[in-house]
């Protein structure tokens, strides 16, 4: 039995995750708490993309997708009826896997694409842009070559700039779903350091199947094993003293 | 392994082979570039000759009537289909893959087989025959129609090869269907686009059948439809028949070059997904 006490920032309850009649995700009950970084480990295929995507409403886009239960932000089902999809995504950041700036902007058109896409004209262009670059870590490598194509940035600075983009919004959780599976260990702990800073500012969720980055960057772990939450508990506690056998034998390599 | 030298040998004739055979399929289509410029500037240059001058006149502002026809009738087709076509175009690409939406691609995909004669009657039944609509404005529906499928699908699969990824970083940002289509789509495939319906508009203007059969073999024709009329006069020199189409391949030709102009531009473009 998972027990759950933490504060959550946001929280799902019960809730479940269809591709048209397979249910993926079954009454899973993850908090993500404030302030802190939430990890979801799982071998492949065990729901974590997915996770992630109901978090931010982001499922419902995969045609013949759909989500039952509910979750909360600041306590609000951001499944209600009455809640704008659109408005949930810009208050629940979501980075993929594989860097995704947008190739017909420059750099510093992929940090205001946000509000330009929402129609938003940001009379601060200039400052948001420097302190989303400054954010991430990336201003002062970057600010004579704002103007250049985003896609002419190196794949981590690149990464950089998808989750300064997602600054731009003002989010106030961040989702980031295996954000180093396509960098090298140096750019991989740029990230990780970067998930640090952000850590204070904002929750954080990250899906991982790497348990290293998971016990490096997180506070919270949640396991999950074909779409069920196996186990949910401090990152300390479940690397060294975790409750469910399951858990053990993936932490220990004996599958996934 | 090493492939074994009989192999490489093999190797090296086929290549040589599909060369040769290139290098014949080139020279053809040179070959008749350089027959079709020559023969056409015989025919300009004789025309004056061959006529009493009177006729030679009137044949020579026919010529400028019928380039001028062409030039009308395959911008008003163009102006008429391409709102259309990037309209459901986008919307087969953007939209839920629905029974509807596979319904208006599928029917796209059938018109685009119905061969122009046919649409030529269609259009005439429709418009000329019953609303007397004038042959020009007939002849500018009925070329839009035949364009309009294959611009249509065109469209489609440009949009589609835009990388879904993007649309779901936009949608991320929380971005409304509208704006990734116009902020995300619209932009990587503009230039596609207008290319593609410039190639469309190319074969517009070599269509001669759809017209015919809608403007009738009216003298304010466009080319196309002259290229036929002179290339059937079995009892007169192919002086006129020549220069008229040379006059045409002009046309097309110089359109042509604004597509490859487009596709370059676009070419840098790809490369950066
Ligand atoms: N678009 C889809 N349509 C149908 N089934 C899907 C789709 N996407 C994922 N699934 C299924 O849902 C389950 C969970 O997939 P998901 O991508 O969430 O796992 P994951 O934990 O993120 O895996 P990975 O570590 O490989 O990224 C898998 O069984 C997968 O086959
Ligand atoms: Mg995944």
């Amino acid at each position: 039995m998972v027990v759950v006490e933490a504060e959550a920032k946001l929280e799902a309850v019960d809730l479940e995750a269809f591709y048209g009649a397979e249910r993926v995700l079954k009454r899973l009950r993850i908090p993500l708490v404030q302030g802190a970084v939430t990890a979801v480990i799982g071998p492949s295929g065990s729901g974590k993309t997915t996770l992630l995507r109901c978090l931010s409403r982001m499922h419902e886009l995969t045609s013949g997708a759909r989500v039952q239960g509910a979750v909360l932000l600041d306590g609000m089902n951001i499944y209600d009826p009455a809640v704008d999809a659109s408005a949930v995504r810009r208050r629940v950041a979501t980075i993929a896997a594989k860097p995704n700036p947008f190739p017909s902007m420059s750099v510093r058109e992929n940090v205001l694409s946000g509000l330009t896409l929402s129609g938003i004209r940001a009379q601060d262009a200039e400052s948001i842009v420097e302190s989303c670059l400054h954010e991430v870590g990336l201003w002062d490598q970057i600010k004579d070559r704002l103007r250049i194509p985003a896609t002419a940035l190196s794949t981590v600075e690149q990464q950089q700039l998808c989750i300064a983009r997602s600054l731009a919004l003002r989010p106030e959780v961040i989702l980031l779903d295996e954000p180093c599976s396509v960098l090298d260990p140096m750019a991989t702990a740029r990230i990780e350091d970067l998930m640090h800073d952000l850590r204070e500012r904002y929750t954080l969720g990250i899906a991982t199947h790497s348990m290293q980055q998971a016990a490096r960057v997180s506070d919270h772990v949640a396991f999950v094993l074909s779409g069920e939450l196996i186990e949910y508990s401090d990152t300390d506690r479940l690397f060294t003293r975790p409750s469910d056998v399951r858990t053990e034998d993936y932490l220990t390599g004996r599958f996934g | 392994m090493r492939p074994s030298s009989s192999r490489r040998w093999l190797d090296t004739a086929i290549f040589t082979a599909v060369t040769g055979v290139t290098f014949a399929v080139t020279l053809v289509f040179a070959a008749f570039f350089g027959w079709l410029v020559v023969h056409g500037f015989y025919g300009l240059r004789t025309i004056p000759r061959e006529l009493p001058p009177e006729s030679a006149w009137r044949w020579t502002s026919m010529l400028a009537g019928s380039a001028k026809n062409t030039v009308v009738l395959v911008t008003v087709a163009g102006l008429i289909a391409s709102p259309f076509a990037v309209a459901v175009g986008f919307l087969l690409s953007e939209g839920r893959d629905d029974r509807f939406l596979r319904g208006v691609r599928a029917c796209a995909r059938a018109a685009q087989g119905v061969p122009s004669v046919i649409v030529g009657v269609g259009v005439s039944a429709a418009f000329v025959t019953s609303c007397g609509l004038s042959p020009m404005a007939a002849g500018a529906i009925a070329l839009a129609l035949m364009l309009l499928p294959g611009m249509i699908l065109t469209t489609e699969s440009l949009a589609r090869a835009v990388p879904n990824d993007l649309r779901s970083a936009a949608f991320a940002l929380g971005a409304s269907r509208l704006s990734v289509l116009l902020g995300v789509v619209l932009p990587g495939t503009r230039t596609a686009i207008i290319a593609a319906i410039v190639s469309a508009l190319i074969r517009g203007v070599g269509e001669a059948a759809v017209l015919l059969v809608t403007m009738g073999t009216a003298k304010e024709g466009p080319l196309a439809v002259l290229v036929y009329h002179e290339s059937l006069q079995f009892d007169l020199p192919p002086t006129r028949a020549h220069a008229s189409a040379l006059i045409m391949m002009v046309f097309i030709l110089s359109m042509h070059l604004v597509v490859l102009r487009l596709r370059s531009g676009v070419q840098l473009g790809m490369a950066r997904w």
